[in-house]
């Protein structure tokens, strides 16, 4: 597939799928109930390692630190590239299917992560806290997605068109 | 594979250092390229817009709106990606690298004026319908439309490689 076509095809598909995420209905209905899980796993890992965290919503709180999960923190925005773009590129949909329930464990696992690292950094190294949160961890998780994506089309079979 | 990944961990170093120490002046640099493409809406005909260490101050030179604070640097971090991956890119068209830096830099100049125009519009009725579609226009581009346009510029400089991998 010429690299123009798939990505234009690439980016209208992101466009169709994020663009309702974005509606105040649609966040209180999906998208905060996902970030409320992704607090409730990160604080059991938290409290595993002896963090003694509490959860209200989104937010974790262990003492005066508190770390808020919110749009951007939770792995969608990977896991919407992801999806617009391995249904842009040339596959069966069975492939597809494998693809993106490997791509999503994978980036939901290290969204884990990153979340748990980035409550440590901000309770004892607040001062490197920025520079995780926006800098390494966004490339970690922009960089696994796409690797992975990368991965998945190198191993696909490109169905041939009669 | 391992050395892909450890070229783009270089890429990814070497992004991270420039962002973390040039952010504040590229951002001031975004925030003036994106001073004519405010001026088309006649609400910012003064804007002008003045770096104040990790934010851009967006003002009227003759006091039309009120003073306004955007996070440049986050609309400006996807260049640590940009660079991991282009890292990767062996023996690339310098022509299409060229093109891809300027596909990032405008990407860049949008997203400052899409987010001006979403923090006014807020600012000024939070309920009305511009409002809403300045902020999802927001949004979009800087939740997905970061990863997207670095992706997308990787995808384009890779495919040009004088030698496919």
């Amino acid at each position: 597939m010429k690299p123009a076509r798939f990505l234009i095809r690439f980016i209208v598909l992101l466009a169709v799928l994020y663009l309702p995420l974005t509606l105040q209905s649609v966040d209180a209905a999906v998208i905060v109930p996902f970030s409320r899980a992704i607090a409730v796993v990160s604080g059991a890992l938290l409290n595993v390692l002896g963090q003694h965290v509490a959860v209200s919503g989104v937010i974790l709180t262990a003492g005066s630190n508190a770390v808020s999960i919110q749009n951007g923190c939770n792995g969608i925005e990977a896991v919407v590239f992801l999806v617009a773009a391995i249904l842009a590129f040339p596959a069966t949909w069975r492939q597809r299917l494998v693809g993106l329930v490997a791509a999503i464990a994978v980036i939901q696992i290290l969204n884990l992560v990153r979340v748990v690292t980035l409550f440590l950094i901000n309770r004892y190294k607040p001062d490197l806290f920025e520079l995780f949160h926006l800098a390494i961890w966004q490339t970690v998780i922009g960089g696994a997605a796409v690797a992975l994506f990368y991965v998945w089309t190198t191993r696909v079979h490109v169905p041939k068109r009669a | 594979m391992f050395r892909n990944a450890l070229r783009f961990l270089a890429g990814a170093l070497a992004g991270a250092l420039l962002w973390w120490f040039a952010a504040p002046a590229y951002d001031a640099f975004v925030g003036k390229a994106a001073e004519p493409l405010l001026r088309l809406d006649k609400r910012f005909r003064d804007v002008d817009t003045a770096e104040r260490g990790r934010w851009v101050i967006v003002r009227s030179a003759g006091g039309r709106f009120g003073l306004g604070e955007l996070p440049a640097d986050q609309m400006t971090y996807n260049v640590i990606l940009f660079i991991a991956l282009m890292a990767t890119v062996r023996r690339p068209r310098w022509r299409r690298v060229l093109a891809a830096v300027a596909v990032l830099f405008l990407s860049h100049v949008i997203t400052f004026a899409i987010g001006t125009e979403s923090l006014y519009a807020n600012g000024r009725d939070p309920a009305s319908t511009a409002a809403n579609v300045w902020m999802m226009a927001n949004l979009f581009l800087r939740v997905v439309g970061m990863l997207a346009v670095a992706f997308g510029c990787w995808w384009w400089v890779r495919a040009g490689g004088r030698r496919a991998r």
